[in-house]
Formats: C-alpha cells, sequence, structure tokens
C-alpha cells in the first residue's frame, strides 16, 4: 500500500492484466531454459560451444523481464497507465478463430475452410446480414483461390474437394 | 574492358525491345508481388524462375532485376497503406509510413517512399558501378569478429530509439535473439528446442513471425474496431504529392540512407534489415523532431526506403564481383545464374562481360523505369484506402495466411503466423515495441556464428578479438552511441554552469 491511490480507475480499467506479458515472456524464458540441459553440448573445438548463445539470451530474456515486471507493478497503480480492457475478450474469441481456421485447413482443404471462416467473420463481426455474408466470404475466397493457385501456380491444402481444386 | 565500355555494352543489351519489355513486366510484376505478405523479392524470382527456363540468361537475369527493385518498393506500399511490412526490410517504413497515411498523408509517404527508393537505388548502382572491386575487397577483410562488431552495434542502436520504451524493448530483442537460437545449430549440428517439429529444424520462419506481428494483428485489431465501431476509414487530406515542408525533411534522409544501405548491402548476410535499423536510428539521432518518430515523420519513411534499395545494388556487388551472395535474393540469383551455366566471381567480368554489364545496366533501368511506373499508380494504390474496413481486414488476414503457407507450403509456418499474430497484438495492446523482436531474430544466427568462428580464429582470446582495428572501432562507437544520451545533460549543465560563471 503505498498511500497514494487518490483517483478511482476508469472504467474498463484492470491493470492487473499488464502483468500477463512480463509474466509471459518471463515463463518462455524458463521454458526455453528447462531445455537448455538437453541440447548436445559437443563442441568440435568451438570454444563457446552451442549452449552458450541460448543461455545468454535466456539469461537477457530473465532479467528484461523481472525488470519489466517491477516497471508494471511500479505503474500498476497509477490512473494515468489506466489499461483498457474493452474489447479483450472479443479478441481472445477472434485470436481462437483465426488458429481454428488454420488447423481446420489440414483437414478441410483452403477453400472450404477459408470460405467457413471468411463467412462466418462478416456475418458475426461486421453484422452484414447472412446472404450478403456468404456473397462476400464466397467472393474473397475465390479472388485468394485464383491469386494463389491458378495465377502463382501454389498447391493449396485440398481437402474433401479433392481434384476439384 | 573499361567501366564506360562495359556500361556501353550492358546499356546496348538493357535497351533491346525484348530486354526493356522484360524490365517493364519484372518491375510491375515485383510491385504486385512485394505487396503480398511473405512474398519478397527472393520468392518473387524463386516463383519465376520455372517460367525462364528457355530464356536467354542475361534476359532472364533482367526479368529477375525488375522483380528483385520492384518488390523492393512494392513492400513499402503495404507498408504504408496496410501496415503489412512484406519482409524483413519494410519493418521500418512501416513505423512512420502507417501513420502519415493515418494522418492523411498516404499519397506523399508513397511519394517519398518511391522517391526514396529511387535516390537510394541510384546511389547503390553509381557505387557498384564505381567502386564494386574496391568494396569487394573491404568486404572480404570484413571477418567473422567484424561481423560480430557490427550485429552488436545494430543492437545497441536499436535499442537506442526505444524512447520511454527501453525494457519492453529489451524484453523484446532478448525474446527475438532468443527464437533465433531454434533450429539445428549451425557449427556443431545440435538440435536446438526443435520440439521434433522439422519446420523448427531451420529455424523460426522469420517470414511467418513478421507478418504475424504485423498483418494477422493488424487485421484482427481492425476487425475489432469494425465490431465496436469506431473504425475510421483512412482518408487522403490536400495535395496526394508531399509538401514542400515534407520534401525538404526528407531530401538528406534519402541521400543519407542510400550511402548506409549500399554499404550494409555490400556485406554479405546483412542486408535490407539492418541498413534500414541503422538508417532509421540514425535519421532519428539527426532529426530536428525526434519527438515525430513513430508517429509519421517524413524522414521515418524516406531513410528506410533508401537504405532499403541502396542495399539490392550494394548486395550485387559480392554476388557479382565474388560469387557470394549478399541478400536471400541474391542467393536465389546465384541459383539461376548457376542454372544457367555462369559461375559468377571475379571472372564473370572477362567471360561473360555482356551478362555483368547487362546486370548493372539493366539495374539503372529498372530504378528509372520503376520511379516512372509508381509515380503514375500511388494514385490508383489510395483507392485500397477506400475499400470497406470489414472487407480489408478479412482479406489482409486471409492474404497473410495463405502467404505465409505459400513460401514453403506449410501449415505449421501458417500456425506460427497467427501464434506471432496473437503475440503482436498484446504487444501493441502493452505498448511493447515490435521491431527489436525482428532484429534480435534476424541477427541473432549471424551474431552467434561470427562470435564462435571468430573465436576460434583467434585461439579463444577475446583481447585479440576486440584488439582488431575495426572491432575496436564499432564497438567504441557502441560504447558512444549509448553514453552520448546520458552525457549530453551533463556537457549542457556544464557549458550553461561555466558560462553563468564568466
Amino acid at each position: 500500500m503505498n498511500g497514494t491511490k487518490t483517483q478511482p480507475h476508469a472504467p474498463h480499467s484492470a491493470n492487473w492484466l499488464r502483468l500477463i506479458m512480463p509474466l509471459s515472456f518471463i515463463s518462455l524464458a524458463i521454458g526455453f531454459a528447462v531445455q537448455l540441459p538437453g541440447i548436445d553440448a559437443t563442441s568440435n573445438g568451438d570454444i563457446l560451444g552451442p549452449r552458450w548463445m541460448p543461455t545468454v539470451a535466456v539469461g537477457a530474456l530473465l532479467l528484461s523481464g523481472g525488470a519489466d515486471l517491477v516497471r508494471t507493478f511500479r505503474i500498476n497503480n497509477d490512473p494515468a497507465h489506466a489499461f483498457d480492457r474493452s474489447g479483450l475478450l472479443l479478441a481472445v474469441i477472434l485470436l481462437i478463430a483465426t488458429a481454428a481456421y488454420v488447423t481446420a485447413m489440414a483437414f478441410l482443404g483452403y477453400a472450404l475452410a477459408s470460405g467457413i471462416f471468411f463467412i462466418a467473420l462478416f456475418y458475426w463481426i461486421s453484422s452484414q446480414g447472412l446472404v450478403r455474408s456468404i456473397w462476400k466470404g464466397i467472393g474473397l475466397t475465390a479472388v485468394l483461390v485464383a491469386v494463389f493457385h491458378f495465377v502463382l501456380g501454389i498447391s493449396l491444402p485440398t481437402g474433401p474437394l479433392g481434384g476439384f481444386l | 574492358m573499361d567501366t564506360l565500355q562495359g556500361l556501353a555494352l550492358g546499356f546496348s543489351t538493357s535497351f533491346a525491345p525484348v530486354n526493356l519489355a522484360l524490365t517493364v513486366l519484372g518491375c510491375f510484376l515485383g510491385i504486385w508481388i512485394g505487396m503480398m505478405p511473405g512474398l519478397g523479392p527472393a520468392a518473387g524470382i524463386a516463383l519465376l524462375l520455372p517460367f525462364t527456363y528457355g530464356m536467354d540468361p542475361t534476359s532472364a537475369l533482367i526479368l529477375f532485376c525488375g522483380v528483385y527493385f520492384g518488390a523492393m518498393y512494392g513492400g513499402s506500399i503495404s507498408s504504408i497503406l496496410l501496415a503489412i511490412p512484406g519482409d524483413a526490410g519494410s519493418v521500418m517504413t512501416t513505423l512512420d509510413g502507417n501513420p502519415m497515411a493515418r494522418k492523411g498523408r498516404a499519397g506523399a509517404a508513397l511519394f517519398l517512399s518511391a522517391a526514396s527508393s529511387f535516390t537510394g537505388g541510384t546511389i547503390g548502382i553509381v557505387g557498384l558501378t564505381l567502386l564494386a572491386p574496391t568494396i569487394s575487397k573491404l568486404a572480404i577483410s570484413f571477418g567473422p569478429a567484424e561481423y560480430f562488431a557490427l550485429m552488436v552495434f545494430a543492437l545497441v542502436g536499436v535499442v537506442s530509439f526505444l524512447q520511454g520504451a527501453m525494457v519492453q524493448g529489451l524484453v523484446a530483442v532478448s525474446f527475438g535473439l532468443l527464437l533465433g537460437t531454434v533450429g539445428i545449430d549451425m557449427q556443431s549440428g545440435a538440435m536446438r528446442f526443435t520440439l521434433d517439429q522439422p519446420e523448427l529444424y531451420d529455424g523460426v520462419s522469420l517470414i511467418a513471425v513478421i507478418v504475424g506481428l504485423y498483418s494477422v494483428s493488424e487485421a484482427l485489431e481492425g476487425m475489432l474496431h469494425v465490431k465496436h465501431g469506431t473504425a475510421t476509414p483512412m482518408a487522403q487530406h490536400g495535395k496526394i504529392r508531399a509538401s514542400r515542408a515534407e520534401w525538404l525533411r526528407a531530401r538528406w534522409a534519402m541521400v543519407r540512407g542510400g550511402l548506409i544501405g549500399f554499404i550494409v548491402g555490400v556485406l554479405p548476410g546483412a542486408g535490407a534489415t539492418i541498413a534500414t535499423f541503422f538508417s532509421y536510428a540514425t535519421e532519428m539521432k539527426l532529426s530536428k523532431h525526434p519527438e515525430e518518430f513513430g508517429k509519421g515523420a517524413p524522414e521515418g519513411v524516406a531513410g528506410p526506403e533508401a537504405a532499403n534499395n541502396a542495399s539490392a545494388s550494394g548486395a550485387m556487388v559480392p554476388l557479382l564481383t565474388l560469387g557470394i551472395p549478399g541478400s536471400g535474393t541474391t542467393a536465389v540469383m546465384l541459383g539461376a545464374l548457376m542454372i544457367y551455366g555462369i559461375q559468377p566471381g571475379p571472372q564473370l567480368f572477362t567471360e561473360h562481360a555482356a551478362i555483368a554489364w547487362g546486370v548493372i545496366s539493366d539495374l539503372y533501368v529498372s530504378n528509372i523505369v520503376l520511379v516512372l511506373m509508381a509515380i503514375p499508380l500511388v494514385g490508383i494504390f489510395i483507392k485500397m484506402l477506400k475499400i470497406e474496413q470489414m472487407l480489408l481486414n478479412v482479406g489482409i488476414l486471409g492474404i497473410s495466411i495463405t502467404g505465409v503457407y505459400a513460401v514453403n507450403l506449410s501449415l505449421v509456418e501458417a500456425a506460427i503466423a497467427v501464434a506471432f499474430g496473437v503475440l503482436g497484438f498484446f504487444m501493441r495492446r502493452f505498448g511493447y515495441p515490435t521491431a527489436p523482436l525482428v532484429l534480435g531474430l534476424t541477427l541473432s544466427r549471424l551474431l552467434e556464428q561470427s562470435l564462435r568462428q571468430a573465436l576460434i580464429l583467434e585461439g579463444g582470446s577475446w583481447l585479440s578479438l576486440i584488439q582488431r582495428p575495426i572491432v575496436s572501432m564499432l564497438l567504441a562507437a557502441c560504447v558512444l552511441v549509448v553514453l552520448l544520451p546520458r552525457l549530453r545533460p551533463l556537457l549542457t549543465r556544464f557549458k550553461s554552469g561555466s558560462a553563468t560563471s564568466q
């Protein structure tokens, strides 16, 4: 308690969320550090060896992440740095949906997965009505397939459509 | 054959109607390829390679030169208008180019970008024509120790321009360096953090990281604005061309960027990424308005853009004179030359003079064709800003993910792009700069390998490593870069104190 909390936070502020970033980076550094002993350290006359750079980088990330954690704690109670969390839940859903889209490409193929994902996005985000969303989703998918598959000659995942693409 | 005779021979080849048409086609295709996230000049040339098998080698190389220059400029268009850098060399252009577009100065930013690309390209090509043999000798004297010092200087430089976000920048650069260690260790063959995924054996894909951090996160952020009804379509205010004040601020930045880009571009492996970072840091240090950087400073667009294109010409120096590719794109061009049965190197200018000088003269022609093509297209590119926001954002997301997949036909890399999209989204929200992460990732491998090789060559002695003249100069420059901003207030106080006492 520093006794300086005189002003209320902004309606959507949730400063504790700021801790996510330094804690994530520190966790990543620890995740890499745990794997360090598993790296074959045979150096073949090399003075530093293959573990040196990862060790230095892990150390740098831990140090800077720690400093960042301290900085975040310091600004945590400062209303001037109030964090706006509005839309964060929506962002997380959107990010999960995008990850699901890439995963679905392996099973449904590019055209089907893209079509469904784009239609869903148009319908959900811009609330344009189902028919307009379907047209836009199919149109965008067709353009992307035409550019990447037919113009640039890139073989996209086909899925159940098989030789249709 | 002297330089003038060589150029005369080269221009007679470049101005042949077929070759001129190929230059125009190359520039046109290059612009569009460069605008696609993930598809930079290297991917563009690789895509066109199969179509050139039956062609005359000189004509094929002329087409590639057009694609190379066109793609370098194309990357800046998507960086400025959509905040999507096509490749690592365009990342710095995004920092001020997109804020300029958001302020209604998209046309000015594109004009400055085209003019800077032309200026940088010209400086680079003149340097290539006149100084190629001398500079290639200098480049050879750049051993692993010197490369290590240069990488350290680049990292210190990037930290120096992180005003107000030093700690977050250090976190980002450290994470980038750590990510760069993923993959097979080049020296010992040891697997590092690959999680048994073959896609990670060559390391984390730089393209996937860049596209994720910038394009995917930008598209997701844009969609959220649409959902909340806070999306503000970007509009062009005032004249499309850059104002007199913008030109005045950008003119010397173009020249400095061109010089920096050429010098760094000559060094094999250093490439456009470091050149643009150096140029941006230099402009920020020299500018009378450093507070405007990151908010739409014209110098922040002009310097890196000139450096980007000059480095393309610089990278041709070791390719043509030594047979060493200076960048990813020249590595693809080296492969193409070898497919045609031509071995680049010291003998190229004697055994295949028409090809060597044809390529050099075509760089001049491509540079002019590009600026003539780019300026009229500015008005068309600006129309992209009028596309409905939701369609634009979904389109960016689709192109980004497909572009990353297209590089290696890998869904894992597309997933990596999405993962970095998530990271980029949160980094942006929490005020973490993303450019240092890209620089850390780009330099990590080269930094490590250079240091380890240098120490082997010096018998494990750190002292003899730092006693090398170029190394000690670069490390001294690092110390200056770190100390000068801290010493400046002390010097000012000392000066004002002595003035008062007088």
